[in-house]
């Protein structure tokens, strides 16, 4: 099982540098229950929501950091490896310290959300420190749900400039994450 | 936001980022050009070079941290990406080379001599031109690693450090009237070890993510 991870994540990922995304939100999407699950399992006594929390932080950082992956490599070592480093992160910064073996990723039971609306709201408290047009995008493509397109109609913007503003804007929120959380 | 509604907002970002080595590459010529204009215009090029440099025992002080700064260059790269492995140990060759120079030179020249070219007249000059001509290449390496994913900020920090210092110790080479190995080794390799220093202190902080 473990070994069709390997495979999977890889050919998905390749799949996705290749310009295919429905490859990437796959990728995406079998990377986080692992990741949750790892994540609530040392846990140090943070409560499922903060954990979600931190799955979010880590997600992003994945995103943000997924060119320093090379297509002859695996990708689940690769994507541990980032994880590890950003969840031992987000725990120090929320006052713990962690230690995550390599092996918990390999190991751990993939976990799926706890309570339904698993609603989080560090990230939103960053999304407002975001310029004022940066945010109004973040929120129509993030949590109302609209397409590059729509927002762009939306905000008058063309679609290049829609994804521009959005890939900075995902990096200016992985920097303000990184400034802004408190407990 | 939901971590399903995040997942597809990310999922929509198709923008990716360069890769360090290419932003390496872009930043790391003017830099090099911009040091280079420092010590030509500041310290001045000795002349004439062809004379003085070629000269097998001369040679060493540009060829030597030359080297240093093209072995670590690609190391502090490698640093950057989670699963390449950088085998650090290849550059205990530049030291080791030094020190061979350094007992070379200690053995051919008379005991009388030898404090007076280990000290030379320009100690001071060298160990602050060298961190100084090599903080533009350090700081073009840090933005370049900042864009990767460096597991040990401050190893990244120091290996770059290295190369910086190698790169810039050449520049100041170029400059240097200083033909001991006895002075060079010594002191360019205490000038490159201060940069060494500072890359691991600055980087220990710029290149967390």
């Amino acid at each position: 099982m473990m070994h069709d991870r390997q495979a999977d994540w890889t050919r998905l990922l390749r799949a996705a540098n290749a310009g295919d995304a429905q490859a990437y939100k796959a990728f995406l999407h079998a990377v986080t229950p692992v990741l949750r699950g790892v994540v609530r399992g040392r846990s140090a006594g943070l409560p499922p929501d903060d954990c979600e929390d931190v799955v979010q932080e880590v997600l992003l950082a994945i995103h943000l950091k997924r060119h320093t992956w090379r297509e002859d490599e695996p990708a689940a070592p690769w994507c541990y490896a980032i994880a590890r480093h950003k969840v031992v992160d987000a725990f120090r910064k929320r006052g713990r310290r962690v230690h995550v073996p390599l092996d918990d990723f390999v190991e751990v039971l993939p976990a799926e959300p706890v309570s339904d609306p698993t609603e989080r709201n560090d990230i939103e408290r960053v999304i407002d420190h975001l310029e004022p047009r940066a945010a109004q995008l973040v929120r129509a493509i993030g949590l109302e749900g609209h397409s590059i397109a729509e927002t762009g109609d939306m905000l008058n913007m063309s679609e290049g400039a829609v994804r521009v503003m959005l890939h900075r804007s995902l990096k200016k929120l992985a920097e303000l994450r990184e400034r802004l959380i408190e407990i | 936001m939901k971590t399903d509604d995040l997942l597809n907002m990310l999922g929509s970002d198709r923008v990716a980022e360069p890769l360090p080595g290419a932003v390496l590459w872009r930043l790391l010529l003017p830099a090099a050009l911009f040091s280079f204009a420092a010590m030509a215009v500041g310290l001045g090029v000795r002349f004439p070079l062809s004379q003085t440099l070629l000269s097998p025992e001369v040679l060493p002080k540009l060829v030597l941290p030359l080297l240093l700064g093209i072995l670590a260059a690609p190391l502090a790269l490698r640093l950057a990406q989670p699963l390449a492995r950088a085998r650090l140990a290849w550059l205990w060759i530049i030291p080791m080379l030094g020190f061979g120079l350094l007992v070379f030179a200690y053995l051919t020249t008379p005991s009388q001599a030898r404090m007076m070219e280990f000290t030379g007249k320009t100690i001071l000059p060298c160990l602050v031109s060298i961190p100084a001509l090599s903080v533009p290449l350090l700081a073009a390496f840090l933005v370049a690693l900042r864009r990767g994913a460096v597991m040990a900020p401050m190893r990244a920090g120091l290996i770059a450090g290295l190369a910086a210092g190698g790169l810039g110790t050449a520049i100041y080479a170029l400059h240097c009237t200083e033909d001991s190995p006895l002075f060079y080794v010594t002191w360019y390799g205490a000038g490159i070890a201060i940069t060494a220093g500072l890359g691991a202190l600055i980087g220990r902080s710029v290149l967390r993510w």
